[in-house]
């Protein structure tokens, strides 16, 4: 144990002797999560990213003109797309250049199948160029069309009979037909009153808040992978030294110690846990304060990335020590690295991956320890379910402990 | 009673037999030599010894323990010294030294105290906090061999320390190697130059081809080889002609050490009056001399009469 305290606390006095490597370690993540941003129109407090849509109204009708017009009360609101009226030739033509995100097609007989309750199809072209807005649109025009089936079945009756055809030679409605219809309304409105007025108010609200809160949706959603992606480069930084330890010679030297070799790696670890946990601690207080993220559990966090990168640095120096000299080593730790990342939900959160590739990501070991991190972080993490995780992380490292040990101090320190 | 008792000592790799049968001993407070060329085992040697390296066969004892049963006790009475710098280069001179010594188990005022006198006897305490990747190639060496007696060894195993060392730094390493010896620290020393054991240490072992070819003290091994000059000749040589022509009555007065078509050896008693007589029986017998050299009796020339070849070859 002496030793190991004793090679923890020599290590971490090596690291602050570089404090430019621990920079860029912190440093990368930084500015992948910063491009992306860039890339995503997420940063600097604005709005979300926004689709254009191209709307092609074959209809014209009432109904039609309704949906119509609820997107374009919604242009810069909550929706994340701006519409535009466009003729049906021009759409597909601006479409093909891919000047927009999507096309709505609304076609003819709209309205009036709406209103016999017949079905009916609206059609959205993508953007095929576009990966993630397209998608945004179809979710929001979906809301929004179920918005418009819904008012069609409330006030279905009396738009039924404004619609129809005034009186031969009328000029305007009958006066006793303007009452019924008034009557009717008045009554329906009436009796939703107690149940809508209140709600409505609150769904405005939470709409508002979610709204003024794009930061927060960006940062939740991105946060937890570029945490994750620092404690991989620290982890692989950290595995790296037992190059240096070995080309030094002072591997060799260790292992004429009265120490087990054993000891020795443990210390490795110990430096890795209390780098880890220091980088987490940071980056969850960064969170907390910059990025106003509501962060659950944070000692449990932090506890979990040291413990998860702990077992990555473990990983990664199993892979060294499979290597035949450092520069194979670097080579074999980026390519196993790498996929890693991408699968793992460090580069891009699971969220905006296809579902496929997501539910592989998740089966990866820094994307399992990342999801297990978003449920701390989110306050969703169940007690017994993160006991197991716990366990697992341990049963996992043991094994990896003992494989390093056998071969860091056997033909890797004797090659 | 032995500090370090080397028997039948057995190394493979495959098919390669790096050191086969070595067998020694050497006491408190004595240097023991292993002299051989580059390959000869005498790193292997030191390997086993240390723990590095498990032996195929035979054993190693170190203060009565055994290195590969007794692991971790036998170590705690070894200092090793190897032939790379094996230092944190980013850490300063005292660092480098807390940390050897604390692998070592020293703590605390104990610890503080053997760094600063250790650092004085190296002559690093001016410059202790500097990082050791500031210095230079000689104090590097110097604070290589400090990190290894920190700790007050009883067995100081030294693996060709002075490789690469300005003339200055390897004498003042010797002389820190002198004073672990006085100290009663038994010391095993490896090294290829010839000058180095012969001024350094009570006993010598001569390892060749992984084979210990000789053994004893300096007196013991000169005795080996008499008092004859080793004669080397170069040119064009029937090897069966010139034993012929050198049978006669100059066999009494030279040994042949090695012949072939392009040189000759031979351990000659005063070689300056008889080299005439060598000259003619070797015209005589067809051979064609194109260079002389004459060498005084030292472990050079005992190398050369045990192995047919110099240490550097």
């Amino acid at each position: 144990m002496g030793f190991l305290l004793h090679t923890a606390a020599k290590d971490l006095r090596r690291r602050m002797r570089d404090p430019m490597s621990f920079l860029m370690w912190l440093g990368i993540p930084l500015a992948i999560a910063g491009m992306i941003k860039l890339a995503f129109g997420g940063g600097g407090g604005s709005a979300g990213p926004r689709a254009e849509v191209l709307v092609a109204d074959l209809d014209g009708s009432f109904l039609s003109g309704l949906l119509l017009g609820a997107m374009g009360q919604q242009q810069g609101q909550s929706l994340p797309f701006e519409a535009e009226k466009v003729g049906l030739e021009e759409g597909r033509e601006r479409i093909d250049d891919g000047d927009g995100s999507a096309l709505l097609i609304i076609p003819e007989g709209f309205g009036e199948a709406v209103l016999r309750e017949e079905e009916c199809t609206l059609r959205l072209i993508t953007n095929p160029a576009q990966r993630i807005l397209p998608g945004m649109v179809e979710e929001a025009l979906t809301m929004l069309v179920d918005a418009v089936f819904y008012l069609h079945r409330v006030f279905g009756e009396p738009i039924e009979r404004m619609l129809q055809p005034m009186p031969p030679g009328a000029q305007t409605f009958p006066d006793q037909e303007v009452a019924e219809i008034s009557v009717l309304m008045n009554d329906i409105m009436g009796r939703l009153t107690g149940m809508l007025s209140p709600p409505a108010i609150e769904l405005v609200t939470e709409v508002e808040t979610e709204e003024e809160d794009g930061e927060l949706n960006f940062g939740l959603l991105f946060f937890p992978s570029m945490l994750f992606m620092t404690l991989f480069f620290l982890a692989q930084g950290i595995a790296e030294d037992i190059w240096v330890e070995k080309q030094g010679g002072t591997l060799r030297r260790v292992l004429t110690t009265p120490n087990r070799a054993g000891e020795f790696l443990a210390g490795k670890l110990l430096t890795s846990v209390v780098l880890i946990a220091a980088v987490s601690a940071f980056g969850l207080l960064l969170a907390r304060v910059a990025f106003s993220l509501d962060i659950h559990g944070m000692p449990l966090a932090i506890a979990w990335c040291g413990f998860s990168g702990a077992l990555l640095t473990l990983m990664m120096i199993l892979v060294q020590l499979f290597a035949s000299s450092q520069r194979a080593g670097n080579l074999l730790a980026n390519l196993v690295m790498m996929p890693l990342l991408m699968l793992g939900g460090s580069f891009f959160p699971f969220e905006v991956m296809p579902d496929g590739m997501a539910a592989i990501g998740r089966l990866t070991p820094n994307g399992w320890a990342l999801e297990q991190l978003k449920s701390i972080v989110t306050g969703a993490a169940e007690p017994a379910r993160l006991a197991l995780a716990f366990g697992g992380l341990t049963a996992v490292g043991a094994l990896l402990f003992v494989f390093s040990t056998r071969r860091m101090s056997g033909a890797f320190a004797r090659s | 009673m032995s500090v370090i008792e080397v028997e039948g000592l057995r190394k493979t790799y495959g098919d390669l037999v790096a050191v086969d049968d070595v067998s020694f001993r050497a006491e408190p407070g004595a240097i023991f030599g292993l002299l051989g060329p580059n390959g000869a085992g005498k790193s292997t040697t030191i390997g086993c010894l240390s723990g590095l390296l498990t032996p195929t066969a035979g054993s190693v004892r170190l203060l009565g323990r055994d290195v590969v049963g007794d692991a971790l006790a036998a170590r705690a009475s070894l200092g090793v010294v190897p032939q790379e710098l094996a230092i944190y280069e980013d850490l300063s001179a005292a660092e480098n030294l807390r940390y050897w010594g604390g692998a070592y188990r020293l703590r605390g005022a104990e610890l503080s105290s053997r760094v600063d006198e250790v650092l004085a006897r190296i002559g690093l305490a001016d410059r202790a906090k500097e990082p050791a990747k500031r210095f230079s190639g000689g104090m590097k060496r110097r604070l290589n061999f400090a990190c290894g007696i920190l700790h007050r060894p009883k067995v100081l195993l030294l693996d060709e320390p002075t490789v690469g060392v300005d003339p200055q730094s390897r004498v003042h390493l010797l002389d820190l190697v002198r004073e672990e010896a006085e100290a009663g620290t038994c010391v095993l020393y490896t090294t290829h130059y010839m000058e180095e054991a012969e001024g350094l240490c009570d006993r010598l072992g001569i390892i060749d081809h992984g084979r210990l070819i000789a053994e004893g003290t300096l007196a013991e091994l000169r005795g080996l080889l008499g008092e004859r000059d080793l004669l080397r000749l170069a040119g064009a040589f029937d090897p069966d002609a010139v034993r012929a022509a050198l049978g006669g009555e100059l066999s009494a007065e030279l040994e042949i050490v090695q012949a072939d078509a392009s040189k000759l050896t031979l351990a000659v008693s005063d070689s300056s009056r008889h080299l005439p007589a060598i000259l003619a029986a070797l015209g005589e017998s067809g051979a064609e001399v194109r260079e002389t050299t004459m060498t005084q009796p030292s472990l050079e020339t005992l190398f050369i009469k045990l192995t047919g070849k110099a240490l550097r070859e």
